[in-house]
């Protein structure tokens, strides 16, 4: 019912019937108590009137909030209760003033306060486990006891009568609120809470009101019966609209600083006083007061910052700083992994929250969250983007304050995510477009190395048998350049579709790759010697083994085909978390213009998070290429 | 003399095959055949001497082909002729009982000593033959299992290969474990495989997860 109003964009309606009433009421309600009290010879017990004009306002606050609200229809009735009194203290001849108003109204507040606590206990129904009928018989046994017992008075019955019928009316509420007392531990945490606030308020007004009627002479009792139900009746009203509950042991807290500044200040006057006593000085009034006051005022700061800080303690910090959330982002260019945000994310909102811990999780389903974790989603311009899993110390879940800061910080997370989200999306996309590339250019070569080898192996043998059986030395010697320019042709083949990634580098294996790159090269007649050494003590990721294999393949081809080199030296080898690659040759040097071939090289370098240069010397020619061993994509990769 | 018998489907070959082992005086061909159907229907009686098949045939492949012809010429020696090699089809070939493995890379002068050493009984991987191997090994193109997947399901294929549990490989992912068991079902449907188990085999046999999760590193980021 609270959560109700709450949820609910207050919309003024309004003069509503039953608001006009209540106003009524109020008015009717003041204007006799007004008479009654403005009264020259008034006893003090006329002062219990006062208390109940107030009622008629709270109703009509709460029905002007929700019409047709049992709890605001009972309260506007409840404020004419001074209405029945006066009517017959003025029957009786004795006038607004009569002094057995004074029973009468107690009497009469007794009976109604069962009243209350009826209506009460209806108004918070749905959040009581209240049957129908332990309802409607709480609410008979204590409407016929308030009614014996103002009936005994009115008609001058006996006293047991009078008795019973307080017996009945607190038996009445005894059976309506008994169950809810019950299960308080059952419900859940806000309607425990309120239960709680509830049981506190109407306890503690009734021992107000039974002591002060006890201890003390009358007029004290009138005072405090008329100060309870002004601040019952806004307590109840309150109760009712929160829907929210603070933690009771955080009000304790309060309540213990509030006390802990009132006994610092008054031990502090107390010495004071005590020392002025002892130095023979009188201490007038004024300098205690001040002493007082000065120490409260010194006092209450300390109060409020083991206040903040216990609270810090349970609910965190409650903001991020602008410096940590620019720290989420802060190094996001030297990322490898952009899911790492994420991490920085979570810490933080869990650091502002208070809570134990926070994950994130993306996509846009819902993800089951485990026991005691919450759940809540990410949105950006209404498409989900993730999950914001919270976990709490308390198993029902993070208090209302902690959800207020996690909701305030859910926009911020959200971005966040769809970032990551579509970081990660754009290095899949690159990765896809790499691996497409890589497939495409294998089946090229697959072909050509299919297609045109056989041919080329045909045609060769065809030559060579012709060469072997020609008589013309004509024919010989042209046999004899068409068989060395086809031999030529199917090591240019051979060494084209070796260029590309090789199969034996599927199974991890870049040593055999490597060995077997330079054996076909060394096949061919003309070629210089190929020394290599390859020394590689970690795991070399795919995609970094292909890089290297490609750069060797293209450095000892250009170095084949332009530098007319005597030999060709490949070291490979790791330093630290790099792999080194050089290819050098002792041919012409020079400048080198990179040529299709070499730029693919140094964007595929880039790409896995590498480095090519090409360094010509005084003698050949100098390949230098740095890879991580893990790939590492960069900034530039990604976003293309 | 020396009969040959040729089967290759690819007539430039077939052609310049023929044309080079007549050629050479000792040798002949007695037979060509462009896919196995017709190399079975040869007559019994040719009996050939040597035969060099190639190793894929439009309708079978060389090595089954050859294991039949030496049950019906059990002198025939054979000779497997490829543009494809890799060291599995080589042990494959020889451990059948045929008798050698040579490119059609080869130089045409090696192919003929080839042919020769079959026939007098010596098998055929000659140390030239074999560099050709190695070769043809590093440059075949071969074809990839997890083609069929994306960048996404690779991700999550690497992580169970390392070994992780779904859960983990959510936790690494920031994905829920839902989210994961979904993606895993699809990828198994794409690799037509039907337990998570095969399909870590094939990842693995890819060469995934290697270099990702090292010695030194912690198998989880939480």
């Amino acid at each position: 019912m609270a959560g109700t109003v709450a949820d609910d964009t207050y919309a003024p309606r309004g003069l509503s019937v039953e608001v006009v009433v209540a106003g009524t009421a109020f008015s009717a309600s003041a204007g006799l108590t007004a008479l009654a009290t403005l009264s020259s010879q008034r006893p003090p017990s006329v002062l219990l009137l006062l208390g109940w004009p107030l009622f008629a306002v709270i109703g009509a606050v709460l029905l002007d909030r929700q019409p047709g609200l049992q709890l605001g229809r009972t309260l506007t009735v409840l404020s004419l209760a001074p209405l029945p009194v006066v009517v017959w203290s003025l029957v009786r001849e004795g006038g607004v003033t009569s002094p057995d108003l004074a029973a009468a109204a107690a009497d009469l507040a007794a009976g109604l306060g069962c009243a209350v606590a009826i209506a009460v206990a209806a108004a918070f129904r749905p959040a009581l486990p209240l049957g129908a009928t332990t309802m409607r018989t709480g609410c008979a046994l204590a409407a016929t006891g308030s009614l014996v017992v103002l009936a005994s008075r009115v008609a001058e019955w006996p006293r047991a009568v009078q008795g019973s019928g307080w017996i009945l009316a607190t038996t009445g509420v005894l059976i309506t609120w008994a169950p809810a007392v019950r299960s308080v531990r059952r419900t859940d945490r806000t309607a425990r809470r309120r239960m709680s606030w509830l049981l506190t308020t109407i306890t503690a007004g009734a021992t107000v009101v039974a002591s002060t009627w006890t201890f003390w002479t009358g007029t004290a009792g009138f005072y405090a019966t008329c100060g309870t139900l002004v601040v019952g009746s806004l307590l109840v009203a309150h109760l009712w609209q929160a829907d929210d509950f603070r933690p009771f042991d955080e009000h304790l807290l309060d309540l213990g600083l509030g006390f802990g500044v009132v006994a610092v200040s008054a031990v502090t006057t107390a010495l004071v006083t005590v020392g002025s006593h002892l130095a023979h000085r009188t201490s007038n009034t004024t300098s205690v007061v001040f002493t007082a006051l000065l120490t409260a005022a010194m006092a209450a700061p300390a109060a409020l910052w083991i206040r903040r800080s216990a609270l810090a303690a349970r609910y965190g910090s409650g903001l991020i700083p602008p410096e940590d959330v620019a720290a989420i982002t802060a190094d996001l260019h030297a990322r490898t992994e952009p899911r790492d945000l994420l991490d920085n994310a979570a810490r933080m909102v869990a650091a502002a929250s208070g809570s134990a811990e926070v994950r994130i999780v993306l996509g846009g389903e819902d993800p089951s969250a485990p026991e005691q974790w919450v759940v809540q989603p990410l949105e950006v311009g209404g498409d989900r983007v993730g999950s914001l899993l919270i976990a709490s110390p308390d198993p029902e879940g993070p208090e209302a304050r902690q959800q207020q800061v996690v909701a305030q910080l859910l926009p911020t997370v959200a971005l966040v995510a769809r970032a990551v989200g579509l970081a990660v999306e754009a290095e899949h996309a690159r990765r896809d477009v790499a691996r497409e590339r890589d497939a495409e250019r294998k089946r090229v070569m697959g072909d050509l190395h299919d297609g045109l080898g056989p041919v080329l192996a045909g045609m060769s043998m065809r030559v060579q048998a012709a060469l072997r059986t020609s008589t013309s030395p004509e024919h010989a010697a042209l046999l004899t350049d068409l068989a060395e320019q086809l031999a030529a042709g199917r090591t240019d083949l051979r060494r084209i579709v070796a260029g590309i990634t090789p199969s034996t580098l599927d199974d991890g294996d870049l040593d055999a790759a490597l060995r077997g790159l330079v054996e076909s090269f060394q096949s061919a007649t003309d070629t210089p010697k190929v020394e290599l050494s390859v020394a590689l003590s970690c795991d070399v990721a795919p995609a970094i083994q292909v890089a290297i294999y490609r750069s060797v393949a293209e450095g000892i081809t250009n170095a084949l085909r332009h530098a007319a080199a005597g030999t060709i030296d490949v070291r490979v080898r790791a330093l630290d978390d790099l792999v080194v690659v050089d290819v050098t040759d002792d041919g012409v040097g020079g400048p080198v213009v990179p040529g299709v071939g070499l730029s693919s090289l140094v964007r595929r370098a880039e790409s896995v998070g590498g480095r090519l240069t090409i360094c010509p010397r005084d003698r050949g020619t100098a390949l230098h290429l740095e890879l991580p061993a893990v790939e590492q994509p960069t900034n530039g990769s990604r976003s293309a | 003399m020396i009969t040959v018998l040729l089967v290759d489907d690819h007539p430039v070959v077939l052609t310049g095959l023929a044309a080079l082992i007549d050629s050479d005086a000792q040798l002949s061909v007695v037979g060509t055949a462009r896919s196995a159907a017709e190399a079975r229907d040869l007559p019994v009686d040719l009996e050939p001497r040597v035969a060099v098949l190639d190793l894929q045939l439009p309708d079978g492949d060389g090595i089954s082909l050859g294991t039949e012809l030496k049950h019906r010429w059990p002198e025939l020696r054979v000779l497997i002729l490829t543009m494809h090699a890799d060291e599995a089809t080589v042990i494959q070939s020889l451990a059948s009982g045929l008798d050698g493995y040579l490119l059609k890379d080869a130089d045409p002068e090696d192919v003929l000593a080839a042919v020769h050493s079959a026939a007098g009984g010596a098998m055929v991987v000659g140390r030239s033959v074999s560099g050709y191997v190695a070769a043809a090994a590093a440059s075949a193109p071969r074809t990839d299992a997890l083609a069929v997947l994306d960048a996404r399901d690779l991700e999550i294929l690497e992580l169970m290969v390392d070994g992780l549990p779904t859960s983990q490989v959510a936790a690494r992912l920031y994905l829920a474990p839902k989210t994961i068991r979904n993606r895993v079902s699809e990828m198994l449907g794409k690799l037509g495989v039907g337990t998570r188990e095969e399909a870590i085999a094939l990842g693995r046999a890819a060469g995934l997860g290697v270099g990702r999760l090292r010695p030194g590193q912690p198998p989880q980021r939480h």
